[in-house]
């Protein structure tokens, strides 16, 4: 099938891209200025100790012999070991992963939820007064800061009003659902307004061509040209504003996570840069870039999901 | 002869205007068109050929209006029709062929769902009678293997099955009326045949009639029973086929054939029409072909009427008896 085929294309591309993450990610420890084992360690560590880090990371290896080393470790599943918490990167991440992934994926639902509407609203009627006050609202949710309408949320909502969790991620779906909704919530606040005007844009632009005035020539009615028609040939571009802004949200959650004291990976990362726990950077920035790949590729996918025509191309 | 009151289309004293310009793009453009008859409007570009067709079936583009005259389909009174009214007509009464077969179509859809679509607009077809009547609708515009072809993309067919689908889509309602504006402009000279037998084998089986709207005097010829020629906005010259072709009563029908090639005169031949088409908006007293016309005199700036000459003849120029007077004109 064309596209399973297309799906195969996009994987084999992504190989190149992730051997170049890998090369990045290792060469990170060696861009510190000095001794990455004396930097990680402090001043006041003993020279032995310095010595077995040396060893223990491979250090005192030819360049790349300890890429291959590197490479050999991840390969056979092995994030290294953290510093700080002298345990398992890998497993570090595991735990902090899930409500990474449902904090960006609950946005992005969320600004897709609030963006497609409000842009069909706003495109339906041009420069007319809904157009304006789309637009407002748009100006707003991007002058906003997140971590400013993040602490307002909780002083309204959960402090005032007592109706959400204020901190922390509640145990089940449901659970998750309500604690993890004002800060998706947030988040999808800044997302909305570029989906919104990437959208917007194109239905105007899709509007105008011909097929939607073969479409009114049928004689179906304003609401099934704007679902069958209008809206899937105007999605395309939006997809990829979507992706780019996922894409950036990745590991871009850390203030957030903090703000609501969710303790995700973006919050690890953190940890790691404070401590200078090597280690444990380098694990997080890998599974970020994995995980910004995976997003690009899901973005293709449904690019090419939307629009029969990418699979030719 | 039929009665203007039995005509399947009738359009009296048309006047379209753009935004809120004070001149009217089309100025008064008369026409008629019976079932089973194909009725071209022919002219340069820019006279108003493809907004005249747009606005018979109420689908002027934003910001041009009617601004005078009367559209009547089927008994429907197209210019005072309501959004509601107007989306029956369009499901029910009237298809329309557009231009360009490649922008025509959703890229996004399946061909035989655009199809289906189409057909289920009218109301009265369920989910799977209208993918039937799909179906047979690509056989009925020439698709071989009509059923595995349903499932195609537009962009996977060229460009004459493309409008193959396109009017497979006009004809999803029944229609009485095909409004084709330039069908076959974009493709090549024997797909071109091809789709004119097509159109043709259609009034003649359905009993339907079309208003063919084309540049090209060749084609009109082909598969017109009658053509009204349109000049800056107005019908100057309308009559059976063979007749107006052969012998012009309007000088810019003349001129029209002269500029087009045939197989005795050669390029050399040829005369491109002297002067411009007027300007949009520029003040037009008279007859509005005067500034480029041979036969002009003083009288012509100050009055013209479309006035019928017999034979089912019209012309809007004041001194056609001296064409008629001209050996047959350009035959
Ligand atoms: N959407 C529009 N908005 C404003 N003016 C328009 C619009 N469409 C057409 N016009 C103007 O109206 C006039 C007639 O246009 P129309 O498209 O009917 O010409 P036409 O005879 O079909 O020409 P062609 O052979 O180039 O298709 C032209 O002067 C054109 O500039
Ligand atoms: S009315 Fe006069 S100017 Fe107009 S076409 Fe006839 S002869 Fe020419
Ligand atoms: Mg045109």
């Amino acid at each position: 099938m064309a596209f399973a085929r297309f799906f195969a294309s996009r994987l084999l591309q992504a190989v190149p891209v992730l051997l170049g993450v890998t090369l990045v990610v290792f060469v990170l420890i060696h861009l510190v200025p000095g001794d990455p084992a004396q930097t990680a360690l402090g001043a006041r560590a003993t020279p032995d100790a310095v010595d077995a880090l040396h060893s223990q990371w491979g250090l005192d290896q030819p360049l790349h012999e300890q890429y291959l080393l590197f490479m050999e470790r991840l390969l056979g599943g092995d994030l290294g070991t953290s510093l700080r918490f002298g345990q398992s990167a890998g497993d570090l991440i595991a735990a902090r992963l899930p409500v990474t992934l449902w904090l960006i994926a609950y946005a992005a639902v969320l600004a897709c939820l609030f963006a497609v509407p409000l842009a069909l609203w706003a495109a339906s009627r041009p420069a007319a007064l809904r157009d304006r006050v789309v637009r407002v609202i748009s100006v707003v949710g991007l002058g906003v800061p997140g971590f400013w309408l993040g602490l307002v949320l909780i002083e309204v909502v959960s402090v005032n009003w007592l109706l959400l969790p204020a901190a922390g991620v509640e145990p089940g779906l449901l659970g998750h659902l309500e604690s993890l909704f004002l800060p998706s919530l947030t988040i999808a606040a800044g997302m909305t307004p570029l989906i919104v005007r990437s959208l917007r844009t194109e239905v105007l632009r899709v509007t105008e061509s011909d097929f939607v005035t073969t479409a009114r020539a049928k004689g179906l009615t304003p609401h099934q040209i704007r679902m069958r028609h209008l809206l899937r040939n105007a999605l395309a571009p939006s997809v990829t504003v979507l992706t780019v802004n996922v894409s950036f949200l990745i590991g871009g959650t850390l203030v957030i996570e903090r703000v609501f004291g969710l303790g995700g990976l973006g919050d690890l990362m953190l940890t790691g840069i404070d401590a200078r726990d090597f280690p444990l950077v380098q694990a997080v920035t890998l599974v970020l870039a994995v995980l910004v790949v995976i997003v690009n590729i899901l973005g293709d996918l449904a690019q090419a999901l939307i629009d029969p025509r990418v699979e030719v191309q | 002869m039929t009665g203007p009151a039995e005509h399947l289309l009738s359009v009296r004293g048309l006047r379209l205007r753009v935004g809120d310009e004070t001149h009217d793009v089309v100025r008064g453009a008369s026409l008629h068109a019976a079932r089973g008859e194909v009725v071209g409007i022919a002219g340069e570009s820019g006279s108003g050929k493809s907004l005249t067709l747009r606005a018979i079936a109420g689908l002027l583009p934003t910001g041009v209006a009617v601004a005078g005259g009367d559209i009547e389909v089927d008994r429907v009174d197209v210019v005072r029709a309501g959004p509601q009214v107007l989306r029956r007509l369009r499901g029910h009464t009237v298809g329309m062929v557009f231009q360009e077969p490649m922008t025509a179509l959703n890229p996004t859809m399946r061909i035989g769902r655009q199809i289906a679509e189409a057909a289920m607009a009218r109301g009265d077809l369920s989910r799977s009678q209208a993918r039937t009547r799909a179906v047979e609708l690509l056989e009925r515009v020439g698709f071989p293997e009509p059923a595995r072809r349903y499932r195609q993309f537009p962009h996977q067919l060229s460009g004459g099955m493309r409008q193959r689908v396109v009017i497979a889509i006009a004809l999803a309602g029944n229609p009485s009326l095909l409004l084709c504006d330039e069908p076959t402009t974009a493709l090549d000279a024997t797909v071109t045949l091809k789709i004119l037998d097509l159109l043709a084998d259609l009034v003649r089986d359905l009993g339907i009639g079309i208003v063919f709207v084309t540049h090209d005097l060749g084609v009109a010829a082909r598969i017109c029973d009658r053509i009204a020629v349109m000049y800056a906005g107005q019908v100057v010259e309308e009559g059976p086929t063979e007749q107006l072709l052969r012998r012009p009563r309007h000088p810019y029908t003349l001129a029209l054939l002269r500029a087009v090639p045939t197989r005795d005169r050669d390029i050399d031949g040829l005369r491109a029409i002297p002067g411009n088409p007027p300007q949009r908006g520029e003040e037009l007293p008279g007859c509005a072909f005067a500034p480029r016309c041979e036969y002009a005199e003083p009288e012509c700036r100050s009055e013209v009427e479309f006035v019928p000459i017999g034979a089912g003849r019209s012309t809007a120029c004041r001194r056609h008896p001296l064409l008629a007077a001209m050996a047959g004109g350009t035959s």
